[in-house]
C-alpha cells in the first residue's frame, strides 16, 4: 500500500492529492500512542489540518519526521514499518512540508520595544548616566523570555508599569544632570576638605593609608570610605565622567614570617591572608543608609597593585553627584576587619593589650573617658600594632579625582538634556528627535509635538517636557520597522541592537542615510567595525548569557552555606567572564564551533585558576591559560558558569544537566513528563544510590524514552558538583561515575569521553541550534519551520569548513531572516 | 538579635492607639455605600511544604490540624484549609510565581485570557478609592512579586526594605518633594498627551500583527492617565498620622538590615497598618524564602537546600520549621485582622479574604501538585478541611473571590464556574 502510495505522491503534485495518504500513515502508524485515546508525551497527532496546515502543524510534522529518520518512532516493538518504508515515509513528509511552506505566509517579526538593557543602554548613549552606578530603569520589570532570549518581540509586552518606569526614569535624567554645562575640577581626596572613615586601613604619619583588609565579610561597615565635605557628606556636586588618579604601592606581600606570627595555629580565628597573590586594590561608590533609602554599594574598579615603587594608576568612572562616598579595600587583603582583629588577635599576640568594646562601655559609663578618647587610642594601638606586624598591605599616598571630564561626548550628552542656548525650542528638539529615533524625521513630524508646547512660556521647560516625551513616545520605545524588505536606517539599527545592544552611532547613520550601507563591502567592511569596537562586549555578553541560560545564576544561585567561596569572591562575575572570553576568541579568530566542545585551553585569572585548582597565576585580568592535563576539562562543559547554569544551587541532578545541554546545546530538550507519570521523589537517605535511583525510573517505559536520551549526558557530568568544582564522591561518600551510553549505543567513560561522542555525532545538531539562536538574537523574532530552508543552505555552506564562527555570524547578518521584517 | 531590637518589634502595633485605627475604618465605611469595603490580602512562598506536617487526614469540620499547621489552631474556625487543590501547572521553580494566576510566566504570551493574578484583578475594581490601587511587599531575588499583569509581567514590589515601604505608606514628603512630584505628575499629564499624538502617527505605516501589539502601548497610556490622576488627588493630601517614635528603626533603614524572620514580623505588622488605615484594600506578600537562612531551631542552612530533603528527616525538620515560622506570622495577621472593629461591630477580617499559599507542593519533587492552601476571613464559611481532590481547579476558587468583589464577574483566567467550597454538605 505504502509504494502505491509513493508512486501517487510522485504523481500527485497538487497539496490535496498528497494530503490523503500521509493522514492514512498517521492512522496507521502514530494515532494508537498520539490520538484521542492516549496522548504519549502530551502529543496528538490526529488533529493535523492537512489541507491548509497551521504554522503548528508543520512544526509538529517536522519533529515527526525526524523521529522517522533517526528511527526512534514509531518504537521498534510495535513499529509495523520497515527501515525503508520509515524512511520514505519520512521523505514523503518531508516534502509535504516543503510544499505546504510555498503556499503560506512568510515569517515577519512583530513590533518590538526595547528591552531593559537596550533601554539603559541607549539612555547611557544619550546622557551619559551608567545604568550600573545610576539604573534609572531600576523599575522596568525584566523582560520577558522567549527560549532565552529576551528580545523576541512576539514574548515582550508593554504595559502600564512599564510606561509609569519610562516616565519616572525621564524625570530622573533632569534629577541627575545639572542645568549648567558642567566644569572640570581637581579634588585632593586625601586632603583635609574629606574625612577618612572604616576600619580597615591605618593612617600613617606621613599621611598616607595602609590598606590591610578585604572586607568582604564585613564589607557593608567596614571598609576604607572617604567622606566629603558637601550635602550630607556627599563628594560631588555634579553627575559625570570622572578621572581617578591613585598613587600606590604594595608591600610584604611575600612576607610569609609575620604572618605565619600572627596567625599562628594558636589563634583560632580565621584571618588569613592570600599570600603571593597581587595585591587588588577595589574601589566602591557607597550611598549611605539613611532614612528611607537603604545603603548601595556599586564596584567600580579593582586594580592589580604590584609589589615595588610607588606606580600612578589611572581610571575613568562615572559618578553620581550628590550624599554618595568612595570606598575602597584590599580584595584579598586580610579575612577580617582591624576591629575584630584588634580584639580577638592583639590580645592574644600581647595578652591584655587591647580594649573590648564592651570594657570601652564599661568604662564610658564610668566616666572614664569618651568614646572619641578610646577611637584614637585604638586607632594609634592599631597602627603600631601593624608596623610592628608586618602583613601585606596596599600603601595608598594619593587618590586624586578629576571631572567630570568635559570631552566632545559630554557636551553632547548635556545639550541632549538641555538644548543648545543659541537654538530655538524647534531646532533643538529636531537635533534630539534626530538621535533618539534613530533616524531621519519625516516633514513636519515634530509638529505635533511643537503644538503643544507652544503654550508653555518657559522655553528650557518646554524643552524639557519635549524630551521626556520623546523618551516616552513609541518612535524612542519600539524598533520601527515597516516594510518588507527593510530600509538602511532600520538595517542599521538592526545592526546596532544585534551587536551593540545600543542605538546606531554617527557614523553608521550616516551611511545609513545615503544608503550606502546596503552595498556589499560597506556593509560588511561596517560589521567589521562594529565587532572591533569595544561596545560589542555586549554582544557577546547578552547573547551568551541567553543562549546558554545564565538567568538562573540570579534565580537560583548557588546556596551560601555550601558554597561561601562563590558568593564571598564575586565569582559568579569572573565564571562569566570566562565564558564570554571563550566565546569572543572562538569568534573572533574564525574558530570552528567543535572548539566550544574541545578546546583544552580556557580564559581565566588568577581567582578562577584558584577555583578551579590550577597552577597559580598572577593578576587579576583574563588571559588564555592551557588546561593541566591532569585535570579533566575540556570546552565549555568544563567551565563552571555552565556547570552552575545546569545545577539548582543546591545540587546536581543529572536530569536537569542532561536537559540543559539537549536544550541549550542541541536545541532538542524532550517535553515535560506527561500528567500521568508520577515523579519519584528523590530520596539521599542512603539506601539508594543515585544510579540506581535513575536506573529504576529509566525502566518505567513510560519514563525511558525520554530519559535515555537525558540521564546519561548528565551522569558524565556528575564528577563537577553545583559550582563546577571537580569531586570523586558525593557528600555522603558514594563514589561517583560517570559512565554512560547514548541511545545509539556508544559508550563512554568520562565525562571527556561523552564530550567526544557528542562533537563527533551532534556537531551539525549543535551548529543549528547555534545558527538559531543567533538568528533570533539578530531578528527579534522566533526561527521556525518557515525558515528552515534558508537555514539548511547556511549550514550546508559552513559545514564544508567545519562551521567556522566568524563566518557563522556574517551568514546571519547577510540572510533574509535578518534583511526582512 | 540585640536588645533595642527586640524592644522595636514589640513596639509596633500595639503603639497605634485604637481610637485612631477605628477613625480611618470609619472613614473608609462611610465612604463607601455597601457596608464596610471589602480587602485581599495573599502571602505566598515559593518552596512548598512537608506534606506529612501539613494536611490533615480528615475531612470536613471535625478534622485535626498536622503538627505544622496547628500553629492556625487558634483560627481554626475562620478559616478553610484546602487539599488536593492546584493549578495543574508543571515547571517546578519556574511554575511557582503563577500561584496567584494559575499562569506559567512563560506561557502567558499564548494564555487566551491574560495572566492578570487575582489581587490585580480586584485591585482594578476597587483600587481607585485608596491612595494606592494595590500594594506589593517583599519580593524574591528578583524584586518581583506574585502580583503579575494582564499581558504577564510580574509585578515590581513597591517596596523591597522596610524603610521604603514605611516611607511610601506614612510619611509625607517635604513641601519642596511635594513640589517636585505635583510638578512630575503634570508634566507627566502633559506627556502623556503629546505621546498620544505621537502613537497615532507612529501607527499609520503598521501592520496589522503590529497595530494589535501597539494596543498594549494605548491602553498603558490610558491606565497611566488614570494612575496619575489619582496621584494627583492623593498628592495634595496628608498620609495618615503616627506615632512615628516607635518605628524610628524602621524608617533610618536599620531594619532592612535584620534577619529575614524579622523582616517578615514586620512586613505584618506594616500590611496590618496599611490596612487599617485603609491605604489599599489589595496587598500581596511575596516572601522570598530561598536563599535566606532563617533564624529558627534546627535550621543552619538557607531554605532551598531544606527543600531537596531527599527524605531525610533533619532535614525535613529543619524546613517544617521554617514552615511553622511563616504560618506564625500569617496567624499573627489574622489576629490583628480580628481585633480590628469596625463601625458595624464586624471585625477587619469580616471583610478581607486572607489567603496563605504555595505555587510549589514539595520542594524535593519539584511538583506544582497539590499546593498548600489557607483561606480566611471575608464572612465566609469556614472552619473545614476541603479534599478538592483535584476536581475543581485553584482558579475556580479564585474566581469566587472574584465574585465576592464583582458580583457581575463572569469569569477568572479560564474558570467559568465558581469553586464549590462554600456548599456545604
Amino acid at each position: 500500500m505504502l509504494r502505491l502510495l509513493l508512486l501517487y505522491l510522485f504523481v500527485g503534485s497538487s497539496l490535496v492529492a498528497e494530503g490523503p495518504g500521509l493522514p492514512a500513515l498517521f492512522e496507521n502508524n502514530c494515532v494508537k500512542c498520539h490520538g484521542e485515546e492516549k496522548q504519549k508525551g502530551d502529543l496528538r497527532l490526529d488533529k493535523i489540518n492537512w489541507k491548509q496546515p497551521h504554522l503548528e502543524d508543520l512544526e509538529l510534522l517536522k519533529e515527526a519526521m525526524y523521529q522517522l529518520e533517526d528511527g526512534e518512532m514509531p518504537p521498534k516493538k510495535e513499529s509495523k514499518l520497515s527501515v525503508e518504508q520509515s524512511a520514505s515515509f519520512a521523505k514523503s513528509l518531508s516534502k509535504y512540508i516543503h510544499t505546504s511552506r510555498s503556499t503560506m505566509a512568510s515569517n515577519d517579526v512583530v513590533l518590538r520595544r526595547l528591552n531593559k538593557a537596550q533601554y539603559q543602554n541607549v539612555i547611557q548613549d544619550l546622557f551619559g548616566i551608567d545604568p550600573v552606578v545610576r539604573d534609572l530603569a531600576a523599575k522596568l520589570p525584566p523582560d520577558e523570555l522567549y527560549h532565552g532570549f529576551d528580545n523576541v518581540g512576539e514574548r515582550l509586552t508593554l504595559s502600564d508599569i512599564h510606561l509609569r518606569a519610562y516616565l519616572d526614569s525621564a524625570h530622573q535624567v533632569y534629577q541627575e544632570l545639572n542645568s549648567e554645562l558642567p566644569k572640570e575640577k581637581q579634588l585632593d581626596l586625601l586632603s583635609s576638605d574629606y574625612r577618612l572613615v572604616g576600619s580597615s586601613h591605618i593612617l600613617r604619619e606621613d599621611k598616607s593609608i595602609d590598606v590591610l583588609c578585604s572586607s568582604f565579610v564585613n564589607r557593608r561597615f567596614k571598609m576604607a570610605t572617604i567622606i566629603g565635605p558637601g550635602y550630607g557628606g556627599g563628594t560631588l556636586e555634579e553627575s559625570g565622567l570622572y578621572k581617578f588618579r591613585v598613587k600606590a604601592r604594595s608591600l610584604f606581600t611575600k612576607d610569609e614570617e609575620a604572618v605565619e606570627r600572627l596567625f599562628d595555629k594558636k589563634i583560632k580565628t580565621k584571618v588569613n591572608v592570600e599570600l603571593g597573590e597581587i595585591p587588588q586594590l577595589a574601589f566602591f561608590i557607597r550611598r549611605p543608609s539613611r532614612a528611607f533609602s537603604p545603603r548601595v554599594e556599586i564596584h567600580l574598579k579593582t586594580l592589580d597593585i604590584i609589589d615595588g615603587p610607588e606606580k600612578v594608576y589611572e581610571f575613568e568612572a562615572w559618578l553620581p553627584k550628590g550624599a554618595y562616598s568612595l570606598g575602597f579595600n584590599y580584595e584579598n587583603g586580610l579575612k577580617a576587619d582591624l576591629v575584630n582583629i584588634s580584639t580577638r588577635i592583639i590580645n592574644q599576640v600581647e595578652p591584655g593589650s587591647y580594649l573590648s568594646r564592651k570594657e570601652e562601655t564599661e568604662l564610658i559609663r564610668k566616666g572614664k573617658g569618651s568614646r572619641g578618647d578610646f577611637n584614637t587610642k585604638a586607632n594609634l594601638q592599631r597602627t603600631e600594632f601593624f608596623s610592628k606586624y608586618k602583613t601585606p598591605r596596599i600603601r595608598i599616598s594619593g587618590i586624586e579625582l578629576i571631572g567630570p571630564l568635559v570631552t566632545e561626548k559630554a557636551k553632547e550628552q548635556f545639550y541632549h538634556a538641555h538644548g543648545r542656548k543659541e537654538l530655538t525650542l524647534k531646532e533643538n528638539l529636531l537635533v534630539f528627535a534626530k538621535k533618539a529615533f534613530r533616524r531621519e524625521l519625516k516633514e513636519n513630524e515634530l509638529d505635533s509635538i511643537l503644538n503643544k508646547l507652544v503654550s508653555i512660556k518657559d522655553k528650557d521647560l518646554a524643552y524639557k517636557i519635549g524630551v521626556k516625551a520623546i523618551l516616552c513616545s513609541p518612535k524612542f520605545l519600539y524598533l520601527e520597522e515597516s516594510d518588507e524588505k527593510l530600509d538602511s536606517y532600520e538595517i542599521a539599527n538592526r545592526l546596532s541592537f544585534f551587536l551593540w545592544n545600543s542605538m546606531p552611532d554617527e557614523t553608521l547613520l550616516k551611511l545609513a542615510k545615503h544608503g550606502e550601507l546596503l552595498k556589499k563591502d560597506v556593509f560588511n567592511s561596517e560589521v567589521e567595525r562594529m565587532l572591533r569596537d569595544s561596545r560589542s562586549k555586549n554582544f557577546v555578553s547578552k547573547f551568551v548569557k541567553n543562549w546558554l541560560g545564565f538567568k538562573s545564576f540570579e534565580q537560583m544561585p548557588p546556596s551560601k552555606n555550601l558554597f561561601l567561596a562563590y558568593h564571598e569572591f564575586s565569582i559568579e562575575r569572573l565564571m562569566k567572564y570566562e565564558t564570554y572570553h571563550m566565546f569572543e576568541h572562538i569568534l573572533n579568530n574564525n574558530l570552528p564551533i567543535k572548539e566550544f566542545f574541545e578546546a583544552n585551553y580556557t580564559f581565566i585569572n588568577d581567582r578562577m585558576a584558584k577555583h578551579y585548582g590550577f597552577d597559580a597565576i598572577e593578576g587579576s585580568h583574563f588571559r588564555k591559560v592551557m588546561v593541566p592535563s591532569s585535570h579533566q576539562r575540556q570546552g565549555i562543559l568544563g567551565q563552571s558558569s555552565v556547570l552552575v547554569a545546569s545545577a539548582n544551587g543546591v545540587d546536581t541532578s543529572p536530569v536537569l544537566r542532561g536537559m540543559w545541554v539537549l536544550e541549550h546545546l542541541l536545541g532538542s530538550a524532550p517535553p515535560l513528563p506527561p500528567d500521568d507519570v508520577e515523579i519519584p521523589e528523590p530520596d539521599t537517605r542512603g539506601s539508594l544510590s543515585l544510579r540506581d535511583f535513575y536506573a529504576k525510573h529509566r525502566s518505567d517505559p513510560n519514563c525511558s524514552s525520554c530519559h535515555v536520551k537525558i540521564d546519561p549526558l548528565g551522569f558524565a557530568l556528575e564528577n563537577f558538583d553545583a559550582v563546577g568544582l571537580w569531586r570523586e564522591t558525593y557528600e555522603k561518600g558514594e563514589a561517583i561515575s560517570a559512565h554512560g551510553e547514548f541511545p545509539s549505543g556508544e559508550k563512554f567513560k568520562t565525562s571527556k569521553g561523552m564530550v567526544d561522542i557528542l562533537t563527533k555525532n551532534q556537531i551539525d545538531k549543535f551548529a543549528e541550534n547555534l545558527l538559531r539562536k543567533l538568528m533570533m538574537s539578530s531578528s527579534g523574532r522566533e526561527i521556525n519551520v518557515m525558515d528552515d530552508p534558508e537555514v539548511e543552505q547556511i549550514l550546508a555552506e559552513l559545514k564544508k569548513q567545519a562551521y567556522p564562527m566568524r563566518d557563522m555570524l556574517m551568514a546571519v547578518v547577510e540572510s533574509s531572516v535578518f534583511r526582512n521584517k | 538579635m540585640s536588645h533595642s531590637r527586640k524592644h522595636v518589634l514589640k513596639g509596633i502595633g500595639a503603639s497605634l492607639a485604637l481610637p485612631m485605627m477605628e477613625t480611618y475604618l470609619n472613614k473608609a465605611e462611610a465612604a463607601s455605600k455597601t457596608g464596610s469595603p471589602k480587602r485581599f490580602f495573599a502571602m505566598t512562598q515559593d518552596l512548598g511544604c512537608i506534606h506529612d506536617t501539613w494536611f490533615p487526614t480528615e475531612v470536613g469540620s471535625n478534622y485535626k490540624m498536622p503538627r505544622v499547621m496547628s500553629v492556625l489552631k487558634e483560627h481554626k474556625k475562620e478559616c478553610t484549609v484546602f487539599s488536593n487543590i492546584d493549578h495543574n501547572l508543571k515547571g517546578g521553580h519556574h511554575a511557582a510565581s503563577g500561584v496567584l494566576n494559575g499562569v506559567k510566566n512563560t506561557d502567558a504570551i499564548r494564555s487566551p485570557f491574560g495572566a492578570e493574578s487575582i489581587d490585580q484583578t480586584i485591585a482594578k475594581k476597587i483600587g481607585h478609592e485608596t491612595r494606592f490601587e494595590s500594594l506589593q511587599f517583599w519580593g524574591g531575588g528578583q524584586k518581583l512579586s506574585s502580583s503579575c499583569s494582564r499581558s504577564g509581567s510580574h509585578l515590581p514590589s513597591s517596596g523591597f526594605v522596610p524603610s521604603e515601604m514605611f516611607h511610601k505608606l506614612f510619611i509625607t514628603g517635604t513641601k519642596a518633594e511635594i513640589e517636585v512630584t505635583k510638578n512630575n505628575l503634570s508634566n507627566g499629564k502633559s506627556i502623556l498627551d503629546i505621546i498620544e499624538d505621537e502613537a497615532k502617527s507612529f501607527e499609520k505605516g503598521l501592520s496589522h500583527r503590529d497595530k494589535d501589539k501597539l494596543d498594549q502601548y494605548y491602553s498603558a497610556i490610558r491606565s497611566s492617565e488614570k494612575s496619575l490622576q489619582n496621584q494627583m488627588y492623593w498628592v495634595e493630601k496628608d498620609k495618615p498620622k503616627l506615632d512615628l517614635k516607635p518605628y524610628k528603626k524602621v524608617m533610618d533603614g536599620t531594619m532592612d538590615k535584620a534577619t529575614i524572620d524579622d523582616q517578615l514580623k514586620i512586613w505584618i505588622d506594616l500590611i496590618h497598618l496599611a490596612l487599617t488605615t485603609d491605604s489599599t484594600r489589595s496587598i500581596t506578600l511575596t516572601i522570598p524564602t530561598n536563599l535566606s537562612i532563617w533564624n529558627q531551631p534546627h535550621v543552619e542552612k538557607d531554605a532551598h537546600y531544606y527543600s531537596h530533603h531527599g527524605k531525610e528527616e533533619d532535614k525535613k525538620e529543619a524546613f517544617r520549621s521554617i514552615e511553622k515560622y511563616i504560618v506564625t506570622q500569617y496567624s499573627r495577621l489574622l489576629k490583628k485582622l480580628k481585633e480590628d472593629t469596625q463601625l458595624d461591630g464586624s471585625s477587619l477580617l469580616d471583610s478581607t479574604i486572607a489567603v496563605y499559599a504555595s505555587g510549589l507542593s514539595n520542594g524535593s519533587t519539584h511538583s506544582n501538585s497539590n499546593l498548600p492552601l489557607v483561606v480566611a476571613g471575608g464572612n465566609f464559611q469556614h472552619g473545614r478541611h476541603i479534599d478538592n481532590g483535584f476536581k475543581e481547579s485553584l482558579n475556580s476558587l479564585y474566581y469566587s473571590f472574584n465574585k465576592y468583589f464583582d458580583p457581575s464577574a463572569s469569569s477568572f483566567n479560564g474558570a467559568t464556574k465558581e469553586h464549590s467550597w462554600q456548599e456545604v454538605s
